[in-house]
């Protein structure tokens, strides 16, 4: 059963858009008068398939569900080979998956199309390496730390989009620069200004 | 193996700190919303999708900030034309940042429905590339689920699917009498009035001033309570169209009057005059432009008041409420 009412609203007052506007160009709203477009396609009119949830009971000889030993089995899982009902079987990626595989790629980190976020560790390091450079100072602690994040994150899966690594070769070359630069202070002080203090 | 096809991005985008875009793969819509340090993402399967609603905003609001960059650049051609480079410059600088926050307002909105949601998609907020973004993800729908005839829609409203008649779904309109605005129309025809008074006399008068000033922050407030207060309402769109013209010759008033006190104020002093009030009230610029604040407030006033009085006319006056002598529920339940 759909658990919405089939049922478009104006996204500026609310009022429903009747049948006659769906994929109608040049609609408007009847109660703001907005112009708008709905564009309807036939998910929108289709049923769910109510058989999904009540499986067959399995008769003598039937291969039965593994995860549900009275339910009829449909197909197997194309991972683990394990029998699935249609209450069980998650078609994905073309194939029959079972919610155990599934499950166990995803701690994995193997199946990236599920990932719900991912960290920006190559921001982390370039701001690390960058901000802190105004106040002078942190540098001090933030350009190793800039360092760390860069190595430990070098192969680390980044952005589901398209990204480069120049974002961890400019935090890098920033942090190894400052890092440098404290070196030289150091030794600077230590060879010229402590002794004539 | 064929590595599996990258995301195509897809054009609108909003956001400074928190941005929000449209990615697309040969099979699902890819939402992402990313912030500097992490991006979280939402699929829609083109399968799953059921309909897309484009609707076009007014956008209104960019008229304000074009109004704004228009009336800085003016000032800036003033600054730099009184030899102030420095300021001129600076002040251009606010004036394209006007004009841009302008261009960043939005003018549509657009979400997605599937059987389990609705959500809306913050990255289309400019129909230019909204029509070209949502042509491409219903190109892509349509090779998935086919397309949806006109004759198979017919068949369904016949069939008596979705009860989506224009007024099942309107939302209430309350009533409203429109005691702001009567204020807010009388405040204006007293503002124009001791402002008229001020420039008949053409000397400064600290109490004059003091009243012309309160009646004008008067004004501002019941114009900004009335613009609230008349939302879905059942006023009449004139006195509604009045209100919003109120504000925005306010805010280009308000401008205008800051430029050109500044305009006459430099004026004065590369004429080795003492600017003082008196003096100012005196150029040629401000007494044009105090003109001007005197004819709209009392234009806008006095259009207000006739379309209030129509508007009352025409609204019938509900009867009195007549209260029941029946004792009703006490306190205590009895």
């Amino acid at each position: 059963m759909p658990l919405a009412s089939q049922t478009l609203v104006c996204s500026k007052c609310g009022a429903a858009i009747p049948v006659e506007d769906w994929n109608r160009e040049h609609a408007f709203c009847a109660t703001c008068r907005s112009p708008h477009s709905a564009y309807v396609f036939p998910a929108l009119l289709s049923k769910i398939d109510q058989a999904s949830t009540a499986a067959a009971i399995v008769a003598e000889g039937e291969a039965s569900c593994y995860y549900h030993p009275r339910k009829r089995a449909a197909v197997p899982c194309d991972q683990c080979g394990r029998f699935l009902c249609s209450l069980c079987q998650v078609e994905f990626l073309g194939q029959n998956w079972c919610p155990g595989c599934i499950d166990a790629h995803r701690q994995k980190g193997q199946l990236s199309n599920l990932d719900a976020s991912r960290p920006l560790y190559d921001n982390m390091a370039l701001v690390l390496a960058t901000l802190p450079a105004f106040l002078v100072w942190p540098t001090i602690f933030t350009a190793p730390m800039s360092l760390y994040v860069s190595a430990r994150h070098w192969r680390t899966p980044s952005s589901l989009l398209p990204r480069t690594k120049v974002r961890f070769y400019a935090a890098v070359l920033f942090a190894v620069l400052q890092i440098v630069a404290w070196i030289w202070l150091a030794a600077y002080a230590i060879r010229y200004a402590i002794p004539h203090a | 193996m064929t590595p599996a096809p990258e995301y195509r991005r897809l054009p609108g985008r909003s956001g400074l700190l928190i941005r929000h875009s449209l990615w697309m793969k040969p099979d699902h819509l890819l939402r992402v919303r990313a912030n500097p340090f992490s991006q979280q993402y939402r699929r829609y399967y083109f399968a799953d999708i059921q309909a897309l609603v484009l609707t076009e905003l007014p956008g209104s609001a960019a008229y304000y900030w074009y109004a704004a960059a228009v009336s800085l650049s003016l000032i800036s051609a003033l600054l730099v034309n009184s030899r102030h480079p420095v300021l001129g410059v600076l002040d251009g600088i606010v004036a394209v940042l006007a004009f841009s926050l302008g261009w960043r307002v939005p003018n549509c909105s657009c979400y997605l429905r599937t059987s389990v949601a609705t959500d809306r998609l913050p990255s289309i907020r400019h129909l230019r590339a909204a029509r070209h973004a949502v042509a491409m993800v219903t190109s892509e729908i349509e090779k998935v689920q086919g397309a949806l005839s006109r004759e198979t829609l017919d068949a369904y409203q016949a069939a008596g699917g979705s009860g989506a008649t224009p007024t099942n779904a309107l939302l209430p309109i309350s009533h409203y009498g429109g005691q702001l605005h009567w204020m807010l129309f009388g405040s204006m025809l007293f503002h124009a009035a001791v402002s008229a008074v001020i420039g008949i006399m053409g000397t400064y008068s600290t109490p004059l001033s003091i009243v012309a000033g309160a009646s004008s922050a008067a004004t501002l407030l019941f114009a900004v309570l009335s613009a609230f207060k008349q939302h879905r309402s059942d006023l009449a769109r004139g006195v509604r169209w009045v209100v919003v013209s109120t504000l925005v010759l306010y805010a280009l008033d308000v401008i205008a009057s800051f430029a050109v006190s500044i305009y006459a104020s430099l004026q004065l002093a590369a004429s080795k005059k003492p600017p003082d009030a008196q003096a100012i009230l005196n150029h040629p610029a401000f007494k044009a432009f105090r003109v001007f604040d005197v004819t709209w407030f009392l234009v806008l006033g006095c259009i207000g008041l006739v379309l209030m009085t129509l508007h009352r006319r025409s609204t019938p006056t509900p009867p009195p409420l007549v209260i029941s002598e029946n004792p009703g529920i006490g306190a205590d339940g009895t």
